[in-house]
């Protein structure tokens, strides 16, 4: 973050609905907004030609159904393939790509605005098993030739990494046109380039990106990097009478079922910070360790209440129960802020 | 009829080891000048990092890459507490449902020894029934507006 930046009150925003899900813009100089979106607008456009599963005409989609053969591939999808396989790297296997044809099995073959809502009986537990999980390591992406291969009945699935990717690159390019300070929030997952206002931008982490700023949660400002969220409590649907989520655990195929609702994490980029916070959901009780071990500061909110912070997340210093709210299960919940374990 | 003697014998045989010799050396000196050639022709290319966008973290060059990755990289600055908290907060808590059915939480303290654990003292919402008021609340996917600079830019799950 610069010095002498515009404080928060001078920045200009502006919020619209593209990769199927919502975009907010923050500028720090009013005058570049227009500039700024309209660079954020080509940048979310071309990603989503290369990157998006559910359009017939992307990218994406002819590779997949080139599986088996070496398809060549633009340099925009050759990038967002490749961070999906570093970040494969990077977790173990946590976060792969290659789940695309699991969440297919699990329902998710469409734009989930388009799927079954789940019910509001409780859900029993989903019990799929996809049948082909290569792994990440079959995927032989050959950046000096630009083609990509995939083993065939493999589908690659970017959407783990290349909304947070997408945040990265659309904040560079309005902070570039626009010559100021940027914040591009690509459903939740939040970017940063440029000089920021002096205290920084103000977040509100939280379960669900389309809640407004009033949901429960936790505000923190940020000066640079990217903060990504991501949450099993949110995207869900129903299928063949199970209530499904995005997050695949690449290790059964099935929709992860772990200790975290909801993990948020910040790092140098929003791509990195949702790689973790995504790897955090799969990893389930070793998760903060891990978070920890890395340096990556990181909120971690469990089903059953509990809320861990680590590598220097800011306390909840917020009062957590609003002053007694009733929780639905009919306890009184302290209205007295956090509790330290 | 000429008369093959053991000496014209010896003589042929010593031409034969001679040239045999001389075919060797040859057939290793071109198999020399051919791979020089055929390496000179088609070079190899070294594996390279690909270029850095914007500053940001980048990947290695395909999944079976023996290229060692960065690591995932921490914040320059770690987030700061905001002393600003939502005036409606309250009465959202008063909207959510109870947790759902999950039964696998573990106590969360022994996996993470640098960790700060609290008891979050709203109930998380119950993911069914939180679903459908977002839902209906998201605008139509060309609609755009101006959103107020000073508020919160929500992350959460999508």
């Amino acid at each position: 973050m610069g010095t002498g930046a515009p404080t928060g009150a001078s920045a200009a925003g502006a919020a619209w609905e593209a990769l199927g899900t919502g975009i907010v813009l923050r500028v720090t100089a009013p005058a570049s907004l227009a500039a700024a979106r309209a660079a954020v607008e080509g940048e979310l456009a071309a990603i989503d030609l290369a990157c998006s599963r559910f359009r017939a005409d992307s990218e994406l989609t002819r590779l997949n159904a080139a599986a088996g053969r070496r398809t060549r591939v633009s340099p925009l999808l050759a990038e967002a393939i490749e961070l999906a396989l570093r970040g494969a790297v990077l977790t173990g296997g946590d976060v792969d790509p290659t789940v695309g044809r699991a969440l297919e099995l699990a329902g998710y073959d469409r734009d989930w605005q388009l799927l079954e809502p789940p019910g509001s009986e409780p859900a029993p537990a989903p019990v799929l098993r996809a049948r082909v999980l290569p792994g990440w390591r079959a995927v032989a992406l050959d950046r000096e030739r630009g083609t990509v291969s995939i083993p065939a009945g493999v589908h690659l699935d970017l959407g783990a990494s290349a909304k947070a990717w997408a945040a990265d690159r659309a904040a560079d390019a309005a902070a570039s046109a626009g010559g100021c300070g940027a914040l591009v929030a690509v459903g939740g997952d939040i970017a940063i380039a440029g000089p920021g206002p002096a205290a920084g931008w103000q977040v509100r982490v939280t379960d669900d990106h389309r809640s407004d700023a009033s949901a429960p949660g936790q505000s923190i400002r940020v000066a640079s990097g990217g903060v990504a969220t991501s949450s099993t409590a949110v995207r869900r649907w129903r299928h063949e009478g199970a209530t499904m989520h995005h997050i695949i655990d690449p290790r059964t195929g099935a929709p992860v079922r772990g200790p975290w609702r909801t993990v948020s994490v910040a790092a140098a980029s929003c791509a990195d910070a949702n790689i973790a916070a995504t790897a955090a959901l799969v990893r389930g009780e070793d998760a903060p360790a891990w978070l920890a071990s890395r340096l990556l500061p990181a909120r971690l909110a469990g089903w059953r209440g509990e809320l861990v912070t680590v590598a220097g997340w800011p306390a909840q210093d917020e009062p957590l129960g609003g002053g007694g709210a009733v929780a639905g299960d009919g306890a009184v919940a302290g209205g007295g802020g956090a509790v330290a374990a | 009829m000429r008369i093959h003697t053991t000496h014209t014998r010896d003589a042929a045989l010593y031409q034969l080891r001679r040239a045999n010799r001389w075919l060797i050396a040859g057939s290793v000196l071109l198999t020399g000048v051919f791979t020089e050639a055929a390496a000179s022709a088609f070079p190899g290319k070294t594996t390279k990092a690909p270029a850095r966008h914007g500053g940001r973290a980048t990947a290695p060059s395909s999944g079976s890459s023996t290229t060692t990755p960065k690591q995932l990289a921490p914040p320059a600055q770690t987030p700061q507490a905001s002393s600003e908290t939502p005036d409606s907060e309250a009465q959202s808590h008063g909207q959510e449902g109870p947790p759902a059915p999950e039964s696998q939480t573990p106590a969360q303290e022994s996996h993470a020894p640098e960790a700060q654990t609290h008891q979050e003292s709203q109930a998380p919402s119950q993911p069914e029934s939180s679903q459908a008021a977002p839902e209906s609340s998201t605008p139509a996917p060309e609609q755009s507006h101006e959103a107020a600079p000073e508020a919160p830019v929500v992350s959460g799950g999508s």
